[in-house]
This record gives C-alpha cells, sequence and structure tokens, in this order.
C-alpha cells in the first residue's frame, strides 16, 4: 500500500547505507553459513559420495563414514514424538481457544509462551536424573509387559532409549505446537463459529466443522515447524537416547540421531576426512531442517499467520453435500446442513455426550500437557534450592571435595556471552527489520524468508559454523566466538519479532512524518522505532532469552565449563554424586530463573504497552 | 608454603637427572620467588598473567581441577581452564592449535602428531590412573571377580543375566541375582575404553573375533551391545541410577561415587581390585616407559590391578609466547610433582621416581620461538 510513498526518492542517505549494511551483514551471515558447512564437509562427500545418506556404518578407527542409520534414528524419533505431541498439542490449543472459560485460557496460554523457553538443557537434565531411572524402572517393564504393545516395547528397559528421547522432544515442540495452532484456530473468522452454531451445533461440533477445517493449513504450518524444531534438536536428545546408532527394533532400544552424533562426535574427530564426516552429518541435518522448515512457513504463510488477514479465494458459504471433509482452507461453516449424520440421525443427547466426551479429551491433554512442565519445574525448584547462596551464586567453582565454591565464573561467563552476542545482534536485527519495513519487493521478501528460514536451523550447525569460522582459524575458543554463535542465532529470531513490532506502527504515522518533509532516518528513528519501541524491546528480550538457554553453540566455542552456565550443567549434571548434581540443579534454576524473568519482562512490558494503547 | 613444598619435591628429585638444577634452589627470604628443578627464578610477584587453556582427558579431570586450583591459589596470575571433553578432543584440539596444552590417556601416535599444526609436541605423563569395572547390583556389596572371556561375554552379549552359570563359575559368587546385565560403554572415544579393549584382546582369545580387530582402539569396538554413554560422568551416572548395570569408568570417579568394582583375574592369575596400591603395582611395572612404550595393561605381579594407565599431558615443544610458555612449564612441573601429593585421596597413584624424572627431562625439552631452551 505505501509502495509509492516509501520508495526513495531523494539521494541515498546515511540511513539506508546503515540499512543496507545491516541486511548485508545478515545475507552474508546467511551465506557463510551454508558456505562453511558446504565447505567443510566437501570432503566427506567427495570420498563417500551419496552413499553417505545410506551407509550405516560409522566407524572413525576404520575411516568408514556412513549417517544412514543416523538419518533412520533422527526421523523415528522426530516421528514418535509427533505421535505424542500433535494429538495432546492440537488437544491443548482447542481447548485453549474455543472451549476453556476466558480467564483459564489467558494464564495457560502465557504459561505456555513461557515455558516454550525452557532450554534444552535443563529439559535434558531433568529426562537424565528424573525420568530415566522412572522409566527404566517402572514406565518400560510395564510397556514391555502389555499385550498387543510387546512388539514395539521389546527388549530390556534400559531407561535412556528411542522412547524417552521422543518423550523429551515432544516436550520440547508441545509449547510450538500448542502456541501456533492456537494462533491458526483463533484466526477463524467468527462469523463460521456463529453460523454453526446458529445451525444448532455443539461446542465441540463448532470445533470439529466449523474451526479445525479453516485452521488447517495453520496447524499444519504449526506441525512442520515443530517437526523441524525436534529434527534439529541436539543436547536433550544426546543425553538421554543411549547413543547407539542401529536400525531400530523396538522403542526401547537405544539409537542416535544426526544431532545426538554431532554433539559426541564433532569434539574428537580427527582433523581431516573424519571431521569433515561429521560436517556432512550436520549438513544433513541443515537441509533437512530448511526443507521442513520452509515448508512449514510456506504453510503457514499460506493459511495466514497469526494476525495477518488471510491471502487466498474468498470463501464461499455452501459446498455440494457430500463434501463432509473439507478439503483444504474450503468453506466450512455450513458443512453440518450438508451432513446428513449430524443433523438427522444422532439425537441431541447424544451429540451433547460427544461434545462432552471431546472437551473432557481437550482437557486432559492439557494435564497430559502440563504434567511434565510442572514435574520439570518442581524438580528443578526442589533440588536445586538448597545449593543457592550468596556465596554459590558470588564464588568460584571449587574442585570436588572442597566446601564452599560457586558458579560465578558460569554465571559472569554466560552473561558475557550473552551480552556480546546481544551487541553483535541488536543493531543488525533491528536496521534489517526497518530495512524490511521499509520496501517490499524481492530483496526484502527473500531476506525475510532467509531470516525465517535460519530461525529453525539447528543451533548444533551454528555452533558448528562458529567454531570453523572463528576458533580453529584464531587458534583458540574464545567468549568472541561463542558470542558470535548465539548472534546468528538471535539475529533472524530479532528480524522476525522487530518487524512485527513495526508493522503494528500504524503506517499512516510514517507517511505523515515524510509528507511533512521529514527524512526517512528521522521518520523511522524519531517516528516509528519510538512508537514501536516497547514492541521492540519485548521481542529484543524474547531472543535474549532464548540465546541464555542455549548450549550447543558454546560447546566447540568455549574453552572451560565453568565459563557458561548451560555447559555447567552439561558437564555436572551426569557425574555420580550428589554434590556435583546439586551444582547442577542449582545451575538450571538460576538459568530457568533468567530466561522465565527475560521472558516474563518482555511479556509485561507488552501488555503493559497494549493497555496503554486500548 | 611453596618454599616447603620446592624443597619437598627437590629432596624426591636429587638423585634423578636433575642435580644438577637443583643446586639453585637458593630462594630469598622475603620476596614471594620459587626456584625450582626447571632452574628458572619464577617470581611469583612479577611473573605475567597467563590464563592456559586446555582439554583432554576426562578421566584426569578430578585430579587436574584440584591441582590447578591449589595452583591457582598459589599463583595467582596463572589461571587455568581445562575442558575434560576427552581425550580425543584434547588430541585434536592441540594439533588444531586451539589450547596451550592437551591431555590423553593414550599418548597420540606418530601418524597423529604428524597432523598437529605447530611443530613437535611433547608428550609428559602426568598422572597414573586404574580403571574400575563398576556395578551396580542391589544387595551385592562386593566380591564379584571377573576375567578376560566372562567380561568379553558380558560385553559381547553373551552373557545377558547377572545368575547366568559362567559368570558364578568365575566368581564364585553363588547368589547372583535373576537381573538382566547392562553393559555399558563409552559413546565417545577413550582411554579407558582403550584400555579395556586393549586387556579383553589380551586375555579373551573371542573378542578380537568379535570386533574384527586385533589392535585396541579408543573408540569402543562393540557399539551395538548395550548402551553408549558420555565421559566417565555418563557412565558413572548410568551405572549409579540403573541396577543391573556394569561399565568401566576411571577409578578416581567409581570412588568419587562409591562404586562396588569387580577384582580382575592378571597376567599371573591374581584377582585384583582396583585400589591405590594395586594400581601403583601396575605403575612399578613400566620399565623405560616412553610415549611409544607405554603400555602397563595385564601385568604380572601378585597385587598388580591389570587396568592402569599413564596419563600424558601434550605440549608443543616450541613456545611461540615466552611467558606463556614458562607459565606452562611451571603449571605442569608442579603438577608432576608437588602436585602428586594431590593424587591418592582422589584415587590416583602418585608417580612413580622413575617416570617423575620422564616428565621432568621431557620439561626441559620445552624451547622457545627461535629453538632456545625455555629453561636451562
Amino acid at each position: 500500500m505505501t509502495g509509492w510513498l516509501v520508495r526513495p526518492r531523494r539521494p541515498v542517505r546515511a540511513y539506508s547505507v546503515l540499512c543496507w549494511t545491516a541486511v548485508g551483514l545478515f545475507a552474508a551471515v546467511l551465506a557463510a553459513v551454508a558456505v562453511t558447512i558446504g565447505a567443510e564437509s566437501a570432503r566427506a562427500w567427495a570420498h563417500a559420495g551419496l552413499g553417505f545418506l545410506w551407509s550405516g556404518t560409522w566407524n572413525p578407527a576404520r575411516d568408514h563414514y556412513g549417517g544412514g542409520l543416523l538419518v533412520v534414528g533422527t526421523v523415528v524419533t522426530t516421528g514418535c514424538a509427533m505421535l505424542l505431541a500433535v494429538p495432546i498439542g492440537l488437544g491443548i490449543a482447542v481447548y485453549l481457544a474455543e472451549l476453556s472459560p476466558r480467564w483459564l485460557s489467558a494464564p495457560v496460554s502465557a504459561a505456555i509462551d513461557l515455558l516454550a523457553a525452557v532450554p534444552s538443557i535443563v529439559v535434558g537434565l531433568w529426562a537424565l536424573l528424573v525420568v530415566s531411572p522412572f522409566f527404566a524402572r517402572d514406565v518400560e517393564p510395564t510397556l514391555a509387559r502389555t499385550p498387543g504393545l510387546r512388539s514395539v516395547f521389546a527388549g530390556p528397559a534400559y531407561g535412556p532409549g528411542i522412547l524417552l528421547a521422543a518423550v523429551v522432544l515432544t516436550i520440547m515442540v508441545l509449547p510450538t505446537v500448542v502456541a501456533l495452532s492456537r494462533n491458526a484456530l483463533q484466526a477463524v473468522s467468527g462469523a463460521e463459529r456463529e453460523a454453526a452454531r446458529a445451525l444448532g451445533a455443539t461446542p465441540w461440533q463448532v470445533v470439529r466443522t466449523a474451526v479445525l477445517p479453516a485452521a488447517r493449513p495453520g496447524i499444519a504450518g504449526a506441525v512442520t515447524l515443530a517437526v523441524g524444531r525436534a529434527l534439529g534438536e541436539s543436547i536433550a536428545v544426546a543425553m538421554v537416547i543411549g547413543n547407539r546408532p542401529g536400525l531400530p527394533r523396538s522403542l526401547l532400544q537405544p539409537g542416535a540421531t544426526l544431532g545426538s552424533a554431532i554433539v559426541n562426535q564433532f569434539g574428537e574427530a580427527s582433523p581431516g576426512l573424519g571431521e569433515s564426516s561429521v560436517v556432512a552429518l550436520a549438513a544433513v541435518l541443515l537441509a533437512l531442517t530448511v526443507a521442513v522448515n520452509a515448508a512449514g512457513i510456506g504453510l503457514l504463510g499460506r493459511g495466514g499467520p497469526p494476525g495477518r488477514p488471510a491471502p487466498g479465494p474468498p470463501r464461499r458459504l455452501a459446498e455440494s453435500p457430500g463434501a463432509v471433509g473439507p478439503a483444504g482452507a474450503g468453506p466450512t461453516g455450513l458443512v453440518l446442513l450438508a451432513d446428513p449424520i449430524d443433523a438427522a440421525t444422532r439425537s441431541l443427547p447424544r451429540r451433547r455426550w460427544a461434545s462432552r466426551v471431546m472437551y473432557n479429551l481437550c482437557a486432559a491433554c492439557v494435564i497430559a500437557g502440563a504434567a511434565p512442565l510442572v514435574a520439570l519445574l518442581y524438580y528443578t525448584i526442589a533440588r536445586g534450592h538448597g545449593a543457592l547462596s550468596l556465596g554459590f551464586l558470588t564464588q568460584a567453582p571449587r574442585p570436588a571435595g572442597i566446601p564452599g565454591g560457586g558458579i560465578a565464573t558460569a554465571i559472569s561467563g554466560s552473561a558475557k556471552i550473552v551480552g556480546l552476542g546481544l551487541v553483535m545482534a541488536v543493531p543488525v536485527g533491528l536496521l534489517s527489520a526497518l530495512f524490511l519495513y521499509d520496501r517490499r519487493g524481492k530483496a526484502a521478501g527473500t531476506i525475510r524468508f532467509g531470516a525465517d528460514v535460519l530461525t529453525g536451523v539447528p543451533s548444533i550447525v551454528l555452533g558448528i559454523f562458529a567454531y570453523g569460522v572463528l576458533v580453529r582459524p584464531f587458534h583458540h575458543s574464545s567468549t568472541v566466538a561463542a558470542g558470535f554463535a548465539l548472534a546468528v542465532l538471535m539475529v533472524p529470531i530479532m528480524i522476525g519479532g522487530n518487524e512485527e513490532a513495526l508493522r503494528a506502527v500504524p503506517e499512516d504515522l510514517f507517511e505523515a512524518g515524510l509528507a511533512l518533509g521529514a527524512r526517512r532516518a528521522r521518520v523511522a528513528g524519531r517516528i516509528v522505532v519510538r512508537e514501536a519501541l516497547a514492541r521492540l524491546v519485548t521481542a529484543n528480550l524474547l531472543a535474549a532469552s532464548r540465546g541464555v538457554g542455549e548450549t550447543a553453540p558454546l560447546l566447540f566455542t568455549v574453552a572451560a565449563p565453568s565459563a557458561a552456565l548451560t555447559l555447567l550443567i552439561f558437564d555436572r549434571g551426569p557425574q555420580a554424586f550428589a554434590s556435583a548434581q546439586q551444582t547442577a540443579w542449582a545451575c538450571a534454576l538460576v538459568l530457568l530463573a533468567a530466561v522465565l524473568a527475560l521472558g516474563a519482562t518482555a511479556r509485561a512490558v507488552a501488555w503493559r504497552l497494549t493497555r496503554h494503547q486500548r | 608454603m611453596r618454599r616447603t613444598a620446592s624443597g619437598v619435591l627437590m629432596a624426591v628429585l636429587a638423585g634423578a637427572t636433575l642435580a644438577g638444577c637443583s643446586s639453585q634452589a637458593k630462594a630469598p627470604t622475603a620476596a614471594p620467588q620459587v626456584t625450582d628443578r626447571l632452574g628458572v627464578a619464577y617470581d611469583t610477584a612479577t611473573a605475567s598473567v597467563a590464563t592456559l587453556n586446555g582439554a583432554g582427558a576426562n578421566s584426569i579431570d578430578p585430579f587436574f581441577e584440584k591441582v590447578f586450583y591449589d595452583y591457582h591459589s598459589a599463583n595467582s596470575k596463572t589461571t587455568v581452564n581445562y575442558s575434560p571433553a576427552g581425550s580425543s578432543v584434547g588430541a585434536k584440539d592441540i594439533e588444531q592449535g586451539t589450547v596451550d596444552f592437551a591431555d590423553s590417556e593414550i599418548p597420540l601416535a606418530s601418524t597423529d602428531l604428524a597432523a598437529a599444526t605447530g611443530g613437535a609436541i611433547l608428550q609428559i605423563p602426568v598422572d597414573l590412573g586404574g580403571v574400575a569395572i563398576s556395578y551396580n547390583l542391589p544387595g551385592v556389596s562386593g566380591g564379584l571377580k571377573l576375567d578376560g572371556p566372562i567380561l568379553a561375554a558380558i560385553f559381547d552379549g553373551a552373557i545377558t543375566k547377572w545368575n547366568d552359570p559362567r559368570i558364578a563359575a568365575v566368581s564364585g559368587a553363588t547368589s547372583l541375582p535373576d537381573i538382566p546385565v547392562v553393559p555399558v560403554h563409552r559413546a565417545d572415544s577413550s582411554g579407558p575404553g582403550w584400555d579395556l579393549d586393549s586387556y579383553l584382546l589380551k586375555t579373551a582369545p573371542a573378542w578380537g573375533a568379535k570386533t574384527g580387530a586385533s589392535n585396541p582402539s579408543k573408540t569402543w569396538p562393540l557399539t551395538n551391545v548395550g548402551l553408549g554413554e558420555q565421559l566417565n560422568t555418563g557412565v558413572a551416572n548410568y551405572v549409579h541410577q540403573t541396577a543391573g548395570a556394569i561399565g568401566y569408568v576411571e577409578y578416581g570417579y567409581a570412588l568419587q561415587a562409591g562404586f562396588t568394582n569387580s577384582a580382575l583375574k592378571n597376567q599371573s592369575g591374581a584377582f585384583v581390585s582396583p585400589s591405590l596400591a594395586s594400581i601403583a603395582a601396575a605403575g612399578t611395572q613400566a620399565s623405560g616407559l616412553s610415549a611409544t612404550n607405554f603400555s602397563i595393561i595385564d601385568e604380572p605381579g601378585a597385587g598388580t590391578y591389570p587396568l592402569a594407565n599413564f596419563s600424558w599431558t601434550l605440549v608443543y615443544q616450541k613456545q611461540a609466547d615466552r611467558a606463556k610458555g614458562l607459565a606452562l612449564g611451571k603449571l605442569i612441573d608442579y603438577v608432576t610433582t608437588t602436585g602428586q601429593r594431590q593424587a591418592g585421596p582422589l584415587g590416583y597413584a602418585p608417580l612413580p621416581a622413575a617416570v617423575a624424572s620422564l616428565a621432568a627431562s621431557t620439561l626441559q625439552q620445552l624451547q622457545t620461538a627461535t629453538g632456545a631452551p625455555l629453561f636451562q
């Protein structure tokens, strides 16, 4: 709409140069990720060819490298996670968007948004120390004894294995599924609901016949993005999957995924073919996630992302009588009418009964989804709080056996790394978003797509990238390299969030400013950014909270475990004695508090703002 | 206090190759200055600030953590970061030059050394440790004895239950429970894995046929049996929380976790449990120890534990940054001398005198960028 107004009419000014520089930097990083991963894996591809993808042998001792079993393991664990996450997540989303009382839906939704930020290392720690023994002792033997399930859950109950990894992934992707599908459900117009209601549909029938079909593309997008996230999760999976590549014959069997193998192998892979082969695993993972995420973005775009009107053909109301299952984003509201079974043969009490059952099922999904998260929070607090004291937060770590000591170096290290990442990422994120705000067209579309895709790139891949461009060439691991890895992770999140924040500012303001003869930089800085400031802060805080909780990008870029909270958890968590485990829990508690505080602050800022605007 | 420490170490080592150097050990009384067998006055007040980054063996970590902590307490200008990510990580990092020092449970072979980007690498023995075969059997508080063939049968999946008569036959233990055996191996490559593989190759005729290899490997050769866990900590944690689990962990970790450990049959036919004494006994079997003749697996002797090894610290011979090189040399010298006193309580045996002097003479080979000796 703004095209003719915002097209540059004046000579290029510093503002424009800055924006272009930022976008150029971002594009360069995007390209560098692809080129680095491609170039570093070239030797493996040259050595093994495409056979790398289906050869099952991974034996560094004999220079045999094949990623086939790891691809299978990745697909199987992700698939199992989706079997759990999609029904539960959809149930929760439906409950929150359609069935729950309003007073309940708002706080639960907010809690789910916050929990999306729970760092994977914390989930991994909890799964390793709490869930794994429980599974080995109780859950897995029971499954193995249950008639009908025996063939799927056969063999010894180890604890760590495909099942446990799938459960961990489920917990990690559930917030994504819930939040995005809830948005998709809420974006369905009220008219369709009311039409169905007017025709006498029960609450569940409204959902089934009017809302779900219309929201289908959005839900598909949500599921696809969740698949992308599950594929790329590495740290938490490596902690609980049992690290045994093989064709899965039972879900209790230990397995391995691309991500877990990279975590275990990259550090020690010998320079040359070995390392190149691990990077080739990263390349496969990158290709998989980019493809899946691109599909997800496409689906969300088609169905209309939250808040934006859905493009596409105008909806028609009636369709031919036989079309019970509406295809695509087609018209739905009156399918009820056309469904003779529902309308005529089913009595009202039966329909009410069905509605009740579905209502309760959805509520059960909320409990099923919330239970692990509540348990996770409970254990982190219960096992971590005992170690917390002023001394613990302000003293450097001490070796086992020496009383006192704390996690001060880890706290300051994490703060330095994230701070450095923010210094690099915030300007690029803001200027790139201004660039996107200002322009339509191919360049903007490409950058936007690039940002969306980079958001879904597994963080372990970014860790390898930072190692390749900053650690190896400069001969030491460093805060700078770790901060850079986090910056690359945060920038695309910031671009997306910032752009949304800027778009929330009425365009008239920008145009009015220009019409008064002000320079673009002035309009952008004084009017648009100022007006959007609270939302921008929110977006950047959310990105920061994501960065604080990351482990994988630091794994190959930081000198010692005591130099970052997440790494200290990864190091102390699996120790087999109480004091080290307590340190890990306490770190997890501090980390969780930091992440949730950032997220809560971000949302409080946004909330105050919207209230003010209301 | 440092001076006392220095005096003690000199008393121990005066007879070794460094008699000449020790004559310089006349520290001025007032200044916090330490002169030791490396022969360079090291003024802790004027020494330049150095941060030394290291990476490598996970097995040595409890020892390193303690010794580095002590060293930093006495020499606040030297800060040491150690990433215990595994021997192979250390080997790679030193080859790539991304760390100042590395540590490997198994010294690097000449082919690996050739890949190093910064020239010749010195390998210095810094501790003597053992690998425990730890198990978790509720109600069984010890007494398990295993030999090579039975251990091989456990780790190749042939024995699946603890009450298998083959275990009872060698162990003499009669009442082992009827629960599954869960063998745990290292998912990453490791020194303890090399040690156990080496022991099984030497003592269990069928093992080599199963693994298809005749030389021990740091990467665990049979990954399709049991469970793989990352680092000693991962294996120890799994054994700790799972009834029926058996795994190999550095003795220091087993000690820390309070594990019950199996006695193993050594070359003389004696069943020996891991302990400071039995690991030290293995250390005394080393003769003509060097980076190419390092194995002390399955040595003879009534009290010799068959799974023991020296850990090796790796540094570049030529230190481009002289100040840093000095700090590094001093640190490793401390580790191999005074620091050895910390070994016992943590589950490592102090270095035998001959090995300590090998460490000292190797450190003497450190050079500046131009090839001049760093310590004279």
